[in-house]
């Protein structure tokens, strides 16, 4: 798959400085392991994954459940492009949520807190830690920018040593998940899964590979005039990396960290969705035409996972904009359309096929 | 489906054969992926054209390190980018994943662990989840290999998995017994599963069994042979197959049949249309019974009960 870019940007807006914070995280999407829909009370248990805590419900307009943040403590490097190795001490939060009783994701993500005013080698107790769930603060000098290149642009997560690893806690937490004892583990297809990786940087210099300025492009800036709160995006870089792993930066300010999770959570369950089905149809676009009868890998696409696709449903306020901004850039919409009245056109003309046999 | 490919020898081809099905498989629309866990001699690399990957792979990100630990997730390489062979680049139209988790250069065998037990089976599952079809490679006999395979499958996380078992065995006499003996023999693949919690009948009803680099007296391969020389061959190849009976290998649980050919019998390779009938050098009965193979292994009818 070829790189797709989507940029827009409004002049540098100051560079990141010391006591920066860095919102890093990965979702990872995937197909439940499950022959039919579960329902909601099934769906609920699934991913209720701490004892005595309450996993949130909502029916509309997908209905969608989400486990309880589950805290991990870490004490590890964190990444870096430049190979610099700071130490990072705090906790990952992590989530699992189940949408439309069909897709499953698990999310892991960490506000890293860069180069704050503590002399290095100057910790904090753990139970200061503990009392900030999700935050880790790393002593000595390290850019936003290295930290977040380290993150995204590393082949993978999986890598040896033992640097900070998101994307493997995601992993564990996906797998765990999936082997639920109330799952069937007889998925009505096989899907892979997809990694989704980001990183919220303030506003400041562009990074390699960014352009300042994407000349010619009407939206330039994503946010501008339109949110009237705080909130406020001056970049954003999506790449597509490889077939599974996908990459998005933006530089902010004022956005709510909470939301931005939210956000690319739902961002990587449409990405998902889309890859999905874009393999099954350039699959079954080969094998058609074969006197109008619907190739029969479209039948599971069909009845599991068109009328899951609902960008935005769960965005808030704030950060509508933005994901519209996104979504305009990134074409998901159009692609999924296409995709859709391809298989729509399939379906019409297997049923005129079948017609016409009914006929004879 | 998970796909175990076991046999009681080396050099019965089981590596060869299973890559062939692989790819075969994914050029008829799978989504296939395939793991080397012949830790003591990783070549499904070399079979596959994968010239990074040889022996394994360096840099400690094969199976065996994610097995033992050292990384969270083993490496997975695109075929369809890594397959030196013109004929399969860009991905031929209509053909579905195909995947490679190789070994590690240098690997070797290994005695398993509980830990090592998880995490092969989140290997196991996960990978069911992603891909019609799993084939695992294992090492020959019974291997470490072998039994952390048969560990994990019996487990709940897995046991709702479709996992099936294919015995490669050459057409002697010493192969036959021998391949009987690793699937229904003492610690063979049924009794250590039963052992381990297999439901034993539901297991021994799972394997089914490939004659590999068979001559066939009728081919004209042996066209030149003396009449005494034909008629030895018949008769040979008559008393195997009351043999493979005897033992409860025969037709009923033959999965598929794999002609000597004459590239494999030289090389290690995938045979490609372009092989048989463009450089003219591997037989079109190779090419056709390696399909028929890849047509039983996806067909749920040849693995039914007897
Ligand atoms: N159908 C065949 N005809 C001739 N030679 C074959 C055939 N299948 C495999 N071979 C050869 O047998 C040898 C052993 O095969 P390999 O797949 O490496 O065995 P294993 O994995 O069982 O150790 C290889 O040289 C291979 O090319
Ligand atoms: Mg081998």
């Amino acid at each position: 798959m070829a790189d797709e870019r989507a940029e827009g940007a409004i002049p540098p807006a100051g560079v990141a400085h010391d006591g920066s914070r860095v919102l890093v995280g990965e979702v990872r999407t995937g197909l439940l392991a499950q022959s039919r829909a579960l329902t909601e009370p099934e769906a609920t248990a699934v991913v209720a994954l701490r004892p005595g805590s309450q996993v949130r419900v909502s029916a509309r307009p997908v209905p969608h459940c989400v486990s309880p943040d589950l805290t991990l403590g870490v004490h590890c490097p964190v990444p870096s492009a430049s190979g610099a190795r700071r130490d990072g001490l705090g906790t990952v939060l992590s989530r699992a949520s189940v949408t439309s009783g069909r897709l499953v994701q698990a999310s892991t993500h960490v506000r890293i807190v860069l180069g704050g005013a503590r002399p290095a080698g100057r910790r904090r107790p753990w139970a200061y830690h503990l009392a900030h769930p999700g935050t880790i603060e790393v002593g000595g000098r390290l850019s936003a920018d290295d930290l977040a290149d380290g993150f995204l642009l590393t082949e993978t997560g999986d890598g040896p040593g033992t640097t900070l690893d998101l994307g493997a806690v995601c992993g564990r937490l996906l797998d765990q998940v999936q082997e639920s004892p109330i799952l069937d583990q007889k998925p009505p297809f096989r899907a892979r899964r997809t990694r989704f990786r980001f990183a919220l940087l303030p506003c400041g210099h562009p990074a390699v590979g960014e352009s300042a300025w994407s000349s010619g492009s009407a939206a330039a800036d994503t946010t501008s005039g339109r949110s009237p709160a705080s909130g406020h995006v001056c970049r954003i870089g999506f790449v597509v990396a490889d077939e599974t792993v996908r990459t998005l930066r933006i530089h902010g300010s004022g956005l709510d960290l909470v939301s931005i999770v939210g956000l690319c959570e739902d961002l990587a369950l449409h990405d998902w969705l889309l890859t999905t089905v874009q393999h099954v149809v350039a699959g079954s676009r080969v094998r058609a035409g074969g006197g109008g009868r619907l190739p029969s890998q479209l039948t599971p696409v069909i009845d599991h996972l068109l009328h899951v696709w609902m960008p935005g449903a769960r965005i808030g306020e704030e950060l509508l904009p933005v994901w519209t901004g996104l979504e305009q850039r990134l074409g998901f919409s159009r692609q999924w359309e296409s995709l859709v009245g391809w298989i729509r056109d399939q379906l019409a003309l297997s049923l005129l096929a079948s017609l016409g046999d009914g006929a004879r | 489906m998970i796909l175990f490919a076991t046999s009681d020898k080396g050099g019965t081809g089981r590596s060869v054969t299973s890559c062939n099905v692989a790819l075969r498989c994914a050029l008829q629309g799978s989504d296939v992926c395939y793991l080397d866990f012949d830790f003591g001699s990783p070549t499904a690399g070399a079979i596959l054209h994968v010239d990074s990957a040889t022996r394994g792979i360096t840099g400690g990100r094969g199976l065996h390190s994610y097995l033992e630990g050292s990384v969270a997730a083993p490496a997975e390489l695109d075929l369809w980018r890594h397959i030196e062979r013109a004929e399969l680049r860009p991905r031929p139209a209509g053909a579905g994943r195909l995947v490679l988790l190789p070994g590690d250069e240098g690997g070797g065998e290994f005695p398993t662990d509980d830990e090592m037990t998880d995490r092969c089976q989140r290997l196991l599952r996960r990978l069911a989840e992603e891909f019609e079809l799993v084939i695992v490679d294992l090492s020959a006999g019974r291997s470490y290999a072998l039994q952390l395979v048969l560990e994990v499958t019996a487990r709940p996380a897995l046991q709702a998995v479709v996992t099936r078992w294919l015995v490669f065995h050459r057409w002697t006499r010493q192969h036959i017994v021998a391949a009987a003996g690793l699937a229904y023999g003492e610690h063979g693949i049924v009794d250590t599963g039963a052992a381990k919690g297999h439901h034993r009948d539901r297991l021994h009803d799972s394997v089914r069994f490939v004659r590999t680099a068979v001559p066939d007296p009728d081919s004209s391969q042996f066209a030149g042979l003396l009449p005494t020389q034909a008629a030895w061959l018949q008769e040979t190849d008559a008393e195997l197959q009351k043999l493979a009976a005897r033992r409860r290998i025969g037709r009923s649980v033959l999965l598929g049949s794999v002609p000597l050919d004459p590239v494999l019998q030289w090389r290690e390779q995938l045979i490609l249309d372009s092989d048989v009938w463009t450089l003219r050098i591997a037989n079109p009965e190779t090419s056709t019974a390696l399909d028929d193979l890849a047509k039983n292994v996806l067909d749920d009818e040849s693995w039914e009960g007897l």
